[in-house]
C-alpha cells in the first residue's frame, strides 16, 4: 500500500499499470484529517442528542 | 420516529459522503517542480522533475515527455521538443534531456533574450500533466536554429486511470478546502436569507414567533460565517502566506458583514421592549441583508481580489472546479445548509420549551400569591 494509509477503494487498472487507489491519504496527514473527522463525527452526535432530548421533552407537554 | 426526519437523514448521508470524499480522494498528479528553471540554448538541457502522485513507469512505450512553446504571434505556430532520453529515478521523479544545442526547431526573434515552454507529460497511468510556464530558455550566441523535432507532438485526451481531485499549482491537497470553506458560506447565506424572510413577516404580522426565528437563524449563521472565516483564514496562510490579507476587499467585505449582524446580536441585547427589540431588529436585518451583496459581490468584483471570481479571475469554472470537485462540492453545499436549518430547528424548539416553562413558573407564582 504504497503512499497510503488507508485505501478503501481500489480502482480496477490495466495490467500493465500501476494499481491506484480512489480513496487513499497520505501518512503525513493523517492526524489533521482524525481531528476533523472527530469533531465532525461529535458534531453530528449532538445534533442527533439534541434532536432526540428535545423531542422526548416536547412530547412530556411540560 | 423517524417521520418528518427524511431531510435531517438526508443531511447526514450527505455529509458521510462530502466528508468521506472531500478527506480520502486522492489528488490527481501533477508536477510540482523543475530543476533549473532557467537554462540556456548551449548545451543539452536536462531537467529534473519532481511530481506528485504519479506513476512513472517507462517500460511503458506511451510515455512521452514534451517542452511547448506557444506561438508569440498569429503568424507562428506552436513548436514542440520531446525529450530524446529519460531517466527514472522514482515514481514520482526523473531526469529529462532535451537537445537544443544542435538546433532548435524554432527561431529567437531579433528582440527575444529567452523564451518561456510548458512542460507537458503524457503517461498511460496518469494522462496528461502540464506544468504552464516551466521554463525559460535563455538565448545565446551559440545557438542554432532549423532543428527538426525529433518527436510527434501528440497529446491525447487522456485522464489519470482513477476517480481524482485536481492538482492545480500552489493549491495541492489544500483544493479540498473548497469542499469545507466554499459550503461554509453556502450555508450561512442560506440561514440569513431565512432570517431576513422571517423579519419581513414579523414586520408585516407583528407575530412574535417570526422575531425569534429570525433572531436564530442568524445566530447560527454566525457560527457558519466563523467556521468560514476560520477555514479560509487556514487556506490563505498556504496559498497567499498570511492568514489574513489586509487589502484583499472580499476579506474585508466578509468581515464588515460578520460585525454588522455581530451588531444586530447587541442591538437586540440592549433593547429590553420585547415589541421593540423585534421591530428594531427585523429593520436592522433587512438593512444588514441588502449590503451583503454589495460587500461580498459587487464590491470585490470591482477591484482586484486575490479570491477566484472577482477582478476579472474566473470562479466556478474548470481551473477552479472540475466535474470530480462539483460531485462532491454540491453536495456538500445541501448537507451544509440542511446542518443549518437543523440546528436552527432544534434552537428554536429549545427557545419554545423554555418559553412555555417559564410561563408555567409564571403562572404558579401568579397562583400561590
Amino acid at each position: 500500500m504504497p503512499n497510503s494509509l488507508y485505501t478503501f477503494i481500489t480502482a480496477v487498472a490495466p495490467a500493465d499499470q500501476p494499481m491506484v487507489s480512489a480513496l487513499s491519504i497520505d501518512a503525513k496527514y493523517a492526524v489533521p484529517v482524525v481531528v476533523i473527522l472527530v469533531i465532525l463525527v461529535i458534531m453530528v452526535i449532538l445534533l442527533i442528542t439534541l434532536d432526540l432530548r428535545v423531542r422526548k421533552l416536547e412530547k412530556n407537554k411540560i | 420516529m423517524l417521520k418528518g426526519a427524511w431531510w435531517k437523514i438526508t443531511a447526514i448521508l450527505l455529509l458521510i459522503y462530502s466528508i468521506t470524499a472531500g478527506l480520502f480522494v486522492r489528488l490527481g498528479p501533477g508536477i510540482l517542480n523543475i530543476s533549473p528553471s532557467i537554462v540556456s540554448t548551449d548545451s543539452v538541457i536536462s531537467l529534473k522533475v519532481s511530481a506528485y502522485h504519479t506513476h512513472f513507469n517507462f517500460q511503458s512505450e506511451k510515455s512521452k515527455f514534451w517542452l511547448v512553446f506557444s506561438p508569440r504571434n498569429k503568424d507562428e505556430k506552436q513548436v514542440e521538443i520531446c525529450a530524446f532520453r529519460t531517466t527514472q529515478l522514482t515514481d514520482t521523479s526523473i531526469q529529462l534531456y532535451f537537445q537544443t544545442n544542435t538546433g532548435l526547431p524554432f527561431d529567437f526573434r531579433a528582440t527575444d533574450s529567452f523564451i518561456v515552454g510548458d512542460l507537458i507529460i503524457n503517461t498511460a497511468a496518469d494522462g496528461n500533466i502540464v506544468l504552464p510556464d516551466a521554463v525559460v530558455i535563455q538565448r545565446t550566441n551559440k545557438y542554432q536554429t532549423g532543428g527538426k523535432q525529433a518527436c510527434v507532438y501528440q497529446v491525447s485526451s487522456e485522464k489519470a486511470k482513477y476517480f481524482n481531485f485536481p492538482f492545480r499549482n500552489s493549491l495541492y491537497e489544500t483544493v479540498r478546502n473548497v469542499l469545507f470553506h466554499v459550503p461554509m458560506w453556502f450555508a450561512m447565506m442560506a440561514l440569513f436569507g431565512m432570517s431576513l424572510w422571517y423579519s419581513i413577516r414579523y414586520l408585516l404580522t407583528q407575530d412574535m414567533a417570526y422575531d425569534m426565528l429570525s433572531a436564530t437563524y442568524i445566530r447560527i449563521g454566525l457560527v457558519f460565517a466563523t467556521c468560514g472565516l476560520i477555514t479560509g483564514a487556514f487556506w490563505a496562510r498556504f496559498t497567499w502566506g498570511k492568514y489574513w490579507v489586509l487589502d484583499d476587499p472580499k476579506l474585508n467585505g466578509a468581515a464588515i458583514m460578520c460585525l454588522m449582524y455581530f451588531a444586530y446580536m447587541v442591538l437586540r441585547g440592549s433593547i429590553s421592549s420585547n415589541t421593540a427589540k423585534a421591530k428594531t431588529s427585523a429593520v436592522f436585518n433587512i438593512f444588514a441583508a441588502a449590503s451583503v451583496v454589495p460587500l461580498l459581490y459587487i464590491y470585490p468584483n470591482m477591484t482586484s481580489s486575490l479570491h477566484p471570481g472577482n477582478g476579472g479571475n474566473v470562479a466556478f469554472s474548470n481551473y477552479d472546479l472540475n466535474n470530480n470537485l462539483r460531485m462532491v462540492f454540491y453536495p456538500a453545499c445541501i448537507a451544509w445548509i440542511l446542518i443549518g436549518l437543523w440546528t436552527t430547528n432544534i434552537t428554536v424548539r429549545i427557545n419554545k420549551l423554555d418559553l412555555k416553562v417559564k410561563l408555567k413558573i409564571a403562572d404558579q407564582s401568579k397562583k400561590n400569591k
